[in-house]
């Protein structure tokens, strides 16, 4: 699989139809979080969680879940950006 | 398998651009099905209910949606025919005020299915259904049954006959049910699958071919059910039937691909309704469900629908049968009932 294909897929994922939850104390910026989570969740990590709002939308929830961290192909476990490792 | 979890199948599970509810106008019928899995206790949709749909609808529509797939289901629900015109009605009223694509569709048994309903909700957006035939009309006969016992045979063929001679650009899906003892009637020149063919499929692009194995899904006679014994024999049966229907004249694209219950999507991933963050069963009293196959269980139940459009959703139970979109697991996000609710992983066995 290639990596930036699979980031570039998320971030325009997020910026096309999630919503971040807007607040979070640790949360990523309001441009990488919705990918960002998606992502981690996606490799196995639960950093986030989808909630449906009183609307049927879907939103990614990060308060209050920490950093997120990366688990690309190598693991390396630095903090998740749009970039990959 | 990590990173395929960002497919444009998880996509549109998730987009807030499409909308997806399945709702059941009522959940009584009038067939006794001798395999089915519900227990007929809700009756008819009321109003305080309808209006809810509209008022959801209607917020979202406000909200930029553009696409809304609407799929009655039930019961039959074509037993609350009042239900559900005025729902495809006003439904697609909202949808053409906005701008909003809508895709209506129905499961029916096709029993009470007519010239006069059907052209009604053609004219509403609602031009996709599902109709089931278990065989031919003997093998038919048997296990469709009207609640006075009857066989539902002839009216369903009349139903299909209805849909294949109307001028509307229908879509219309022939699910066609077998098991290891009526296989055989199914195949071979003279068989069921050649007739079905002939009757509607054959070039004719607007009728497609589900084959789908009996299951033990939960039903009171799930004992006397007929199955394979294995994923393995059900997918080569599913095999020869398709072989069957191609040999009869239908073309590939007749048929889906699939994964489980599923139909796979273009990156090869096939997501069931119940694991779509985007798509939610209303049921007649109101009560918001995933799976149309689990309404006896109460993990199925994850919210409901207010009459001013509130979606009160308990996210909690919410979120196990969105593993898959999270895992990527192909079994999580083919059935999430059958990982969630069944913890089972073969997916010829089915039900509790």
């Amino acid at each position: 699989m290639n990596k930036n294909k699979v980031w570039l897929s998320a971030a325009a994922l997020a910026a096309s139809t999630i919503p971040a939850m807007a607040s979070g104390p640790k949360a990523a910026s309001p441009a990488e979080r919705p990918a960002s989570a998606l992502v981690a969740r996606a490799t196995g990590l639960a950093a986030a969680d989808l909630i449906v709002g009183r609307d049927g939308t879907v939103a990614v929830d990060v308060r209050a879940k920490g950093t997120l961290v990366c688990q690309n192909t190598n693991n390396c476990g630095a903090p998740a950006t749009n970039n990959g490792c | 398998m990590r990173f395929d979890a960002m497919s444009p199948e998880i996509a549109a599970a998730v987009t807030n651009d499409h909308l997806h509810l399945i709702v059941n106008p009522t959940e009584r019928c009038n067939l006794r099905c001798v395999y089915c899995y519900e227990s007929f206790a809700l009756g008819k949709m009321p109003s305080a209910v309808v209006s809810g749909i509209f008022n959801l609808a209607k917020r979202r529509a406000e909200k930029g949606l553009k696409t809304f797939r609407l799929e009655f289901f039930g019961g039959e629900p074509l037993v609350a025919w009042d239900v559900v015109e005025t729902l495809a009605r006003g439904l697609s009223e909202i949808c053409g005020d906005h701008g909003v694509q809508m895709l209506g569709g129905m499961t029916t048994n096709g029993v009470l299915l007519t010239r006069a309903r059907l052209d009604r909700l053609a004219a509403c957006q609602t031009r996709s259904f599902q109709v089931t035939l278990d065989g031919p009309q003997a093998v038919h006969d048997r296990r469709r049954v009207t609640r006075r016992d009857q066989g539902s045979f002839a009216a369903v063929w009349k139903a299909l006959q209805t849909l294949k001679t109307a001028p509307h650009a229908v879509e219309v899906l022939i699910r066609m049910h077998f098991d290891p003892t009526t296989l055989g009637n199914l195949l071979g020149e003279a068989g069921f699958v050649r007739a079905v063919a002939a009757a509607f499929a054959k070039d004719d692009p607007r009728f497609r071919l589900h084959f789908h194995a009996l299951g033990r899904w939960g039903g009171a006679r799930d004992g006397e059910t007929p199955v394979f014994a294995s994923a393995a024999d059900e997918r080569t049966a599913i095999d020869a039937l398709i072989d069957e229907a191609l040999a009869a004249g239908c073309s590939p694209a007749q048929f889906d691909r699939r994964h489980g219950d599923a139909a796979l999507g273009e990156s090869g991933l096939a997501i069931c309704y119940a694991a779509r963050a985007n798509a939610f069963v209303i049921r007649s009293d109101g009560r918001v469900a995933k799976c149309t196959v689990a309404f006896e269980d109460d993990r199925n139940t994850v919210g409901r629908l207010a009459e001013n459009g509130d979606l009160v959703i308990d996210q909690a139970r919410h979120l196990p049968w969105l593993e898959g979109l999270i895992s990527g697991d192909p079994n999580a996000l083919s059935c999430p009932a059958r990982a969630y609710l069944w913890r089972k992983s073969d997916p010829s066995i089915k039900g509790a």
